[in-house]
């Protein structure tokens, strides 16, 4: 084990202690007298508790009705009609399970679901190598750095649909000045259209996802960096540790937390993509960028065909909370070992 | 305590199931009766949805109805391409506009549901029935009953570049009347270099192509739309068109970027002055800047066959209906019956000018071709009567563009193309 190492553990071990000191502090500030109180006759106690647990449930009841309201209730009712034909107009059918076997079997529900893990891959390495470099980069003091953090996050501040059309029309073959400046750098020969070709679609949609997820990411991540105590980095600078194993020894473990709820984000959000394809391609060149959820949108708003609409929906939700549990899976077996 | 919560959810979620399938059961109300429709203008506030893009047509009219008439038309735009969907809800939730205004082909589905009232009699009595253009009147009849009117007529044709032509050397004054006779012009066209190209299409626009690339198909005597609203791509003559716009491609005629035009340049890339042949429209020839300040001279001319002497038109546009969840119908039917007099077709669209709905109304040889072409053409245009038009033709994932692109842009054989297209459509519409 290296010194870096070692100094790491230490600060590791010393933060744990901070925390759980931290922690009894403030449970001794909200609950003063409880140990020092006189063992209370068992019924008080009872009814006490009790008390605690009414105030629990009032307390907790105007989040749970929304929960209920916007989350469960309209899953259930995803769940009824994803065993209906249901038509837009027209009464429904029972069919069973005739939806789920038709999204199983249908080959575009394949083509899409294979586009969007791809889809997600690259985004997800890109967007979160982007962001960390960015963090990197803007972490030390230097003047203006402040502004310079402000113009990284501010494509974070406008939705998806308005960024997409944006570089949509920057990006415009006749009009665009991307475009422009490619053929007066000589990159590209006059008259190249990115839309037209998967690849360069594909590359314009990730950088413009990156382009307007990375700051809040960037930022999530300096707030890991900014705990990072500065004695760590000076015993480091002791011990001859050089830039890189400062980053791959010192800051990245101390920022594992921080690191894995961006993954975690920027996988899900990821996956869930469809604004910037509905803005920007269409599903297009050649049906070749559809995701599952334009997927989804075509069921139900271009075939009006609500009761496939809500199997694909389930199919959706199925995936997305086995991703879920993995990722959280892997984040706790990173955490005990 | 687990367990009661759980029986409490299973109440709740039953609960919530039972009261939305009883909502859904009542989808379209009652539609109303004409008989009891007489026109009236008592200064009711009656509302209008229309697609943005002909402002200067749709706007313009509701303007002079405002003007003269004490009832108030306020003009909603509803986006293009989201039109059937927030119809669908508005639908659902019993807030459709007084008077829906639809792209034409939509016609079929909206009056499926019953959300469009019956105007056969009322139209035999103000006398506009009969006169006006057949395409719009074609897409809104079901079962020998007319649902709507013409509001914004139009129909497909090809522009051409008289002075690309002039440089070319070719006559300006005889467009080509064979598909031949546009692959040999466009190759001229392309032949003379800096940036120019013989021919354009918007490739990337499935509406767009059903207008001006179906009368390839049109104008060989095939339908591309079965009587029972099925849709029939697996044919020769389908296949035949594909090969020629596929030629165009191959020979450079046709830009790469067509490609991916979801309608942008429907108008504008032939307004730049480098394009040769631009299978388009009328209406834009009107409301584009083209009309107003051209910097060439252009001409119009009938989309043709593959031989001499055949040519189709798709008419396009616009159908207005007052709808069954109307709470005004006599007013609506009192700007319905002004909308399609003669002398309004005369008084207000020949003087915007705009093509008018009327058929029986004589166009001005003053007004120029971009007037007296399409007007001619307008009384033989076809259109598309399905029901499954918005999924199978007009979805950017929908089998016709799908066909359309992979055969043109990315060399498949046309034959297996038009059979994919078939199964996918089957599929669609069988359900």
């Amino acid at each position: 084990m290296s010194v870096v190492q070692h100094a790491t553990d230490a600060v590791t071990r010393e933060h744990s202690i901070d925390t759980t000191r931290a922690r009894e502090d403030a449970a001794a500030v909200t609950r003063p007298s409880r140990p020092r109180r006189p063992a209370a006759p068992s019924t008080h106690r009872a009814r006490a508790r009790r008390a605690e647990a009414r105030s629990g449930w009032l307390l907790a009841a105007p989040s749970a009705v929304l929960i209920l309201l916007f989350f469960v209730v309209p899953f259930c009712l995803t769940l009824v009609m994803s065993a209906f034909d249901w038509p837009t107009f027209g009464t429904p059918k029972p069919v069973g399970a005739a939806n789920f076997a038709h999204v199983l079997s249908d080959p575009k529900f394949g083509q899409a679901l294979l586009f969007t893990v791809g889809y997600t891959v690259v985004t997800s390495v890109l967007g979160v190598a982007a962001s960390l470099g960015m963090a990197l980069l803007v972490r030390p003091r230097f003047g203006g750095r402040t502004a310079v953090r402000a113009l990284l996050f501010a494509p974070v501040t406008i939705g998806f649909a308005p960024a997409g059309l944006l570089w949509l029309s920057m990006s415009n073959v006749r009009t665009g000045v991307l475009p422009a400046m490619a053929v007066a750098l000589g990159i590209v020969p006059p008259g190249t259209d990115w839309f037209a070709n998967t690849g360069t679609t594909l590359a314009l949609v990730v950088v413009m996802t990156v382009w307007k997820t990375a700051g809040l990411a960037m930022l999530v991540l300096l707030i890991g960096m900014d705990s990072i105590p500065q004695e760590v980095y000076e015993a480091a600078k002791l011990d001859g540790a050089r830039s890189w194993a400062t980053l791959t020894r010192i800051t990245l473990p101390l920022i594992a937390k921080p690191l894995s709820l961006v993954i975690l984000l920027t996988v899900t959000t990821t996956f869930l993509a469809f604004d910037q394809f509905f803005a920007m391609t269409k599903g297009g060149p050649d049906n070749s960028t559809v995701t599952v959820v334009y997927y989804l949108y075509n069921a139900a708003f271009v075939n009006l065909d609500r009761g496939y609409a809500a199997a694909v929906a389930v199919v959706v939700v199925v995936i997305m909370a086995v991703i879920s549990v993995a990722q959280v899976r892997l984040q706790r077996g990173k955490d005990r070992a | 305590m687990k367990r009661s919560n759980h029986a409490l959810l299973v109440v709740a979620a039953t609960a919530v199931a039972a009261v939305a399938l009883a909502g859904c059961s009542g989808g379209a109300s009652a539609s109303s009766d004409p008989a009891s429709i007489t026109a009236k203008d008592d200064g009711a506030k009656l509302t209008l949805w229309v697609r943005p893009g002909n402002e200067a047509v749709t706007d313009a009219v509701v303007k002079q109805y405002n003007e003269t008439h004490k009832n108030q038309v306020a003009i909603t735009h509803v986006p293009a391409d989201q039109y059937v969907t927030k119809y669908a809800q508005a639908s659902q939730s019993d807030s459709l506009p007084d008077i829906l205004a639809a792209d034409l082909v939509f016609m079929p589905q909206i009056v499926q549901n019953g959300s469009a009232v019956d105007l056969t009699p009322l139209l035999k009595k103000s006398g506009a029935y009969g006169n006006l253009a057949p395409a719009h009147e074609q897409a809104s009849t079901r079962d020998g009953k007319v649902y709507g009117v013409p509001y914004v007529t139009d129909t497909s044709l090809y522009l051409y570049n008289k002075d690309l032509f002039a440089k070319a050397g070719l006559d300006p004054d005889k467009p080509p009347t064979t598909w031949d006779g546009i692959v040999k012009a466009a190759d001229a066209i392309t032949k003379l270099g800096g940036g120019t190209y013989g021919a354009y299409i918007s490739g990337d626009a499935p509406g767009s192509l059903a207008y001006d690339f179906t009368p390839t198909i049109w104008a060989q005597g095939q339908d591309v739309v079965k009587k029972d609203g099925s849709f029939d791509f697996d044919n020769v003559a389908t296949q035949k068109a594909l090969g020629f716009m596929q030629t165009l491609y191959r020979h450079g005629d046709i830009p790469e970027s067509s490609k991916t035009d979801t309608g942008d340049g429907f108008f504008s890339v032939f307004a730049t002055g480098k394009i040769g042949i631009n299978f388009s429209g009328g209406n834009g020839v009107n409301t584009a800047t083209l009309g107003q300040n051209p910097k060439f001279s252009f001409g119009l001319a009938p989309i043709p066959g593959s031989a001499a002497g055949q040519t189709a038109t798709f008419s396009g546009g616009d159908v207005a209906s007052i709808t069954t969840q109307s709470k005004h119908p006599d007013e609506a039917w009192d700007f319905i019956q002004w909308l399609t007099s003669a002398h309004t077709s005369t008084d207000v669209y020949l003087k915007l000018p705009a093509l008018p709905p009327r058929t029986d109304v004589a166009i001005p040889a003053t007004l120029g071709a971009q007037f007296t072409v399409p007007a001619e053409l307008i009384k033989h245009g076809q259109t598309y009567v399905s029901t499954h038009y918005n999924d199978v033709i007009a979805s950017p994932q929908g089998p016709w563009l799908e066909m359309f692109q992979s055969v043109v842009f990315d060399g498949k054989d046309p034959v297996e193309a038009t059979k994919t297209a078939q199964s996918a459509a089957d599929a669609l519409t069988s359900k």
